[in-house]
C-alpha cells in the first residue's frame, strides 16, 4: 500500500488528473438509453473533439510513461477495461455519452458523495468523459473514492487529461492552474479514503476467513465426535470426509444449475449437436462425483457406507453408498416412452444384468459380514484376557474390514456403468430427459428429507389431524394425481403429471407446516412461537432455505405444465429473492384453523 | 506365469481367488449366477500360488492380483471389468464363444 502511495503522490505532483476510463465497460452497458434519450446531437462535436485529445495525450503518456499501472490484481466491477489490458493502459476508448450538466457535477465534492451506485457514478463519469472541462476531474474524484482500483489508473489519466488540457488554447490558463490544484487536493483526499476503505474491506475478509476456518474445525472435531465409530478416527478421516462433504455440496449445486441449462436446451429445441454437448457435459459431471466418492472412500468408507453424505430419505435407498442401479432403471423405464423396440430391450437387458452384479456384490459383501464376525468372534468371547485377541486377530479383522472400500468402489463403478450404457442405448434426446428425470427424482428424495427433518414434532399425530383438519391431512397425505387435494373455488384441481404435484405438495406442505408451527402457539408450552404467534426470525432462514431448494425443483418444472391448466396449480412468485415475503404473505393467507390449504400467489 | 496360462486354457473360465477375498467370492458368484460353472483357483491353497500370485500381480498390474478372470484362455480383467463387461452386454456373448454357455 505504501508503494503505491508513493507513485500515486509522485504521479501526482507531475502529472494531474485526468478521470478514470476504466469505467467505460461499465458505461457502455449501462446509459445507452439514457443517453439518446436525454442528450442531444450537440454533444457529438465535442465528442470528436475529446476522443482525438485524448487519443494523442495517451500516446504521449504512453511513451513518457513514469507511473506503473500497479494495479491490484482484482478483479472488480470494471472487467471490462481492467482486465482487457491488466498490465498496460486503458485502452484509448472513448466514452460517447455527453457530459453531465454543470449543476449535477459540483454538487458531489470530496469524494463524500460515495454512496451512489455503480450505475449513477458510470453515467456522471460518461457524461463527463466527452467534455474535456473540469467537470471530468471531478467526476473523477467521485470515482476515485469509489472504487479504488482505478485510482492507480485514475492517476494516470489525471496525468493524460491534464496534458491534454494544457495543449488547448491558453486561455485561462490561471484559472485552470488553481482548478488543478483543487482537483488534486480532491483526488489525495478520495484515494485516502478509498485506501482506508479497501484495508478495512481486507482486514474484514481476514477475520470472516479466519472465522471459517475455526468453524470448519468445529464442525469436523463435532463431527468426528458425534460420528465415532470406533473406527480409526485420527485427523485423515475427518478431513477428508469433510472435504467430500463441502466437494458433494458444490457438486450437488453444479448439479442444479446443469439440470436447469438441460432442461431450457431440450425445450428450446436446440439442435442435436448443441444437446448432445451438454448430455455428455452433465455424464462427464456425474463421473466426477463418482471420482470424489473414490477419494473419500478412501479416506473413510464408512462415512459413504453409512450415507451422513446424504439426505436421510435418499439413506432409505441406499445400498453400498449410493443407489440402486436396477432400481433406478426401473424407474426411469417406464418415464422414457417412447422407446424403440431395441431399446426397450436394451434397457430391460441392461437392468438384469445390473440386477445380477449388484446381487453378486451384496452376497460378496455378506460373505465379508461372516468372516469379519467369525474373526472377531475367534477364539473365547468369555475370557477376561483377551489380550489373545488383540494382535493377530485384530490385524485380520483390519484387514477384512479394509475391503469394504472394494466394495463400495465396485458398486460405484456400476453406476457409473449404468449411467453410461443408458448414454449410449438412448438418444439424445432420450438421454437429456434421462438425465433430468434421474435429478428430479433425487430432488424430490431430498425435498421429502428436508420436509422430515422439520416436520412439527410438538404434538402426537392425532393431536395433529385435529389441528389441522381432515382435509389437510388428506391433503399431505395423497398428493398424487387424482388425489383430492387442494381444493380451489370447490373444484379438485386436475394435475397434469404427479411430479408437478409432489412439488407443489412439498412446498405447499412446507408452508403449511410452517403456517402449522406459527399457529400452534398457544397451545404448545414450549412452543418457540411467541406470544404474537410469529415465528421466531431464526426460524425463517431454514424454512427459507428449504423453501428455496423445492422452489429451484418447482420451477426446473414449471416449463412442462401447459398452459391450460396453470391455473389449477399453484403460480409461485418467480423472483428468488421475494420469498420471504411471499411466505409471509402465503403463512398470513392461510387461516388459522387451516381448514383451507390452499394459498395463492402472485405471478 | 506358464502354470497360470496352463491352468487358464484347460477351461472356458477360470478365476483365480484366495479364499479369504470377499471380491473373488463376488465374482464368482457373478459367474454362477449366469449359468457358467467357473474353475476356481484358490491361490492359498495352490502350493505354487505365491509365484502365480506375482505373475498375476504383474499381468494385471495392480497389488491385489485376485480374482482375475480368464474366459477362453485369455485374460478378461479384474472385478471392474468384468462388471463393466456384463453391464456393457458384453460378457454373456464373449462366454457364449468360449463354450461356456449353451443358452
Amino acid at each position: 500500500m505504501g508503494e503505491t502511495s508513493s507513485s500515486t503522490s509522485h504521479s501526482r505532483q507531475q502529472d494531474p488528473s485526468l478521470l478514470g476510463y476504466g469505467f467505460h465497460g461499465v458505461i457502455a452497458t449501462s446509459t445507452p438509453a439514457n443517453f439518446f434519450d436525454q442528450q442531444g446531437a450537440a454533444y457529438f462535436g465535442e465528442l470528436e473533439e475529446a476522443f482525438m485529445h485524448q487519443v494523442t495525450s495517451l500516446r504521449r503518456t504512453q511513451q513518457s510513461a513514469t507511473i506503473s499501472t500497479a494495479h491490484h490484481g482484482d478483479t472488480k466491477p470494471f472487467p471490462t477495461a481492467a482486465t482487457a489490458t491488466p498490465t498496460a493502459r486503458p485502452p484509448p476508448t472513448l466514452d460517447i455519452f455527453p457530459a453531465w450538466p454543470m449543476r449535477s457535477v459540483h454538487t458531489p465534492k470530496d469524494g463524500s458523495n460515495l454512496t451512489a451506485d455503480s450505475t449513477d457514478d458510470s453515467e456522471s463519469s460518461s457524461k463527463n468523459n466527452s467534455n474535456h472541462s473540469s467537470d471530468q476531474l471531478e467526476a473523477a474524484a467521485n470515482m476515485a473514492g469509489q472504487f479504488d482500483q482505478v485510482s492507480q489508473q485514475q492517476q494516470q489519466q489525471i496525468l493524460h487529461k491534464n496534458m491534454a488540457t494544457s495543449s488547448t488554447p491558453k486561455t485561462g490558463k490561471t484559472l485552470d492552474a488553481k482548478q488543478t490544484i483543487r482537483r488534486l487536493a480532491q483526488n489525495r483526499e478520495a484515494a485516502r479514503k478509498s485506501r482506508l476503505r479497501k484495508k478495512a474491506y481486507i482486514l474484514q475478509l481476514e477475520s470472516s476467513k479466519l472465522k471459517l476456518a475455526q468453524m470448519e474445525q468445529d464442525m469436523q472435531r463435532a463431527r468426528s465426535q458425534g460420528l465415532f465409530l470406533g473406527g480409526a478416527p485420527g485427523a485423515n478421516t475427518s478431513s477428508g470426509t469433510a472435504m467430500f462433504d463441502v466437494e458433494y455440496a458444490r457438486w450437488l449445486e453444479d448439479h442444479g444449475r446443469r439440470m436447469a441449462d438441460l432442461h431450457g436446451a431440450l425445450h428450446a429445441h436446440l439442435p442435436d449437436g448443441d444437446l448432445r454437448a451438454i448430455v455428455d457435459d452433465t455424464l462427464t459431471h456425474h463421473d466426477e462425483l463418482f471420482q470424489l466418492k473414490a477419494v473419500a472412500a478412501k479416506s473413510d468408507v464408512f462415512h459413504l457406507i453409512t450415507g451422513v453424505w446424504t439426505t436421510p430419505a435418499e439413506r432409505c435407498f441406499l445400498w453400498m453408498g449410493g443407489f440402486r442401479p436396477s432400481d433406478l432403471l426401473k424407474t426411469l423405464l417406464p418415464q422414457l416412452d417412447p422407446l424403440t423396440e431395441q431399446q426397450v430391450v436394451g434397457i430391460c437387458s441392461l437392468q438384469q444384468s445390473s440386477q445380477q452384479a449388484e446381487e453378486a456384490l451384496s452376497q460378496g459383501l455378506e460373505q465379508l459380514h461372516h468372516s469379519l464376525a467369525d474373526t472377531m468372534a475367534g477364539g473365547s468371547l468369555m475370557d477376561d484376557a483377551d489380550m489373545s485377541f488383540m494382535g493377530g486377530q485384530m490385524a485380520l479383522a483390519l484387514g477384512k474390514l479394509a475391503n469394504l472400500e472394494g466394495f463400495v468402489i465396485q458398486a460405484d463403478n456400476l453406476r457409473q456403468q449404468t449411467l453410461h450404457q443408458m448414454h449410449r442405448i438412448l438418444t439424445i434426446r432420450q438421454a437429456a430427459r434421462c438425465f433430468l428425470a434421474i435429478g428430479q427424482y433425487h430432488n424430490r428424495l431430498r425435498a421429502l428429507s428436508s420436509l422430515w427433518v422439520s416436520r412439527p414434532r410438538e404434538y402426537s399425530s392425532a393431536g395433529t389431524k385435529e389441528l389441522l383438519g381432515s382435509s389437510q391431512v388428506q391433503s399431505m397425505t395423497d398428493g398424487l394425481p387424482g388425489g383430492k387435494c387442494f381444493k380451489r373455488n370447490g373444484h379438485p384441481p386436475r394435475y397434469r403429471s404427479s411430479t408437478i404435484l409432489s412439488y407443489t405438495d412439498s412446498f405447499l406442505m412446507y408452508l403449511l407446516t410452517f403456517a402449522y408451527a406459527r399457529a400452534s402457539i398457544r397451545k404448545g408450552p414450549n412452543s418457540t412461537i411467541d406470544q404474537r404467534g410469529n415465528l421466531p426470525t431464526e426460524f425463517f432462514p431454514k424454512i427459507q432455505g428449504r423453501l428455496m431448494a423445492l422452489w429451484d425443483a418447482i420451477v426446473t418444472m414449471k416449463a412442462t405444465i401447459p398452459v391450460t391448466r396453470k391455473g389449477s396449480i399453484i403460480i409461485l412468485m418467480p423472483i428468488r429473492h421475494e420469498l420471504t415475503d411471499v411466505t409471509r404473505k402465503a403463512v398470513a393467507a392461510i387461516p388459522v384453523t387451516l381448514d383451507i390449504p390452499i394459498v395463492i400467489f402472485y405471478n | 506365469m506358464d502354470r497360470v496360462t496352463k491352468l487358464a486354457s484347460q477351461r472356458a473360465v477360470v478365476i483365480f481367488s484366495m479364499s479369504s477375498c470377499c471380491m473373488c467370492h463376488t465374482v464368482t458368484r457373478l459367474f454362477r449366477e449366469l449359468g457358467v460353472n467357473p474353475t476356481v483357483v484358490e491361490l492359498d491353497e495352490d502350493p505354487r500360488g505365491k509365484e502365480m500370485e506375482k505373475a498375476l500381480a504383474r499381468l494385471l498390474g495392480r497389488n491385489p492380483a485376485v480374482p482375475a478372470v480368464f474366459i477362453g484362455g485369455r485374460l478378461v480383467g479384474s472385478t471392474d471389468k468384468v462388471m463393466s463387461l456384463h453391464l456393457g452386454g458384453n460378457l454373456v456373448p464373449q462366454l457364449r464363444n468360449a463354450g461356456a454357455l449353451w443358452v
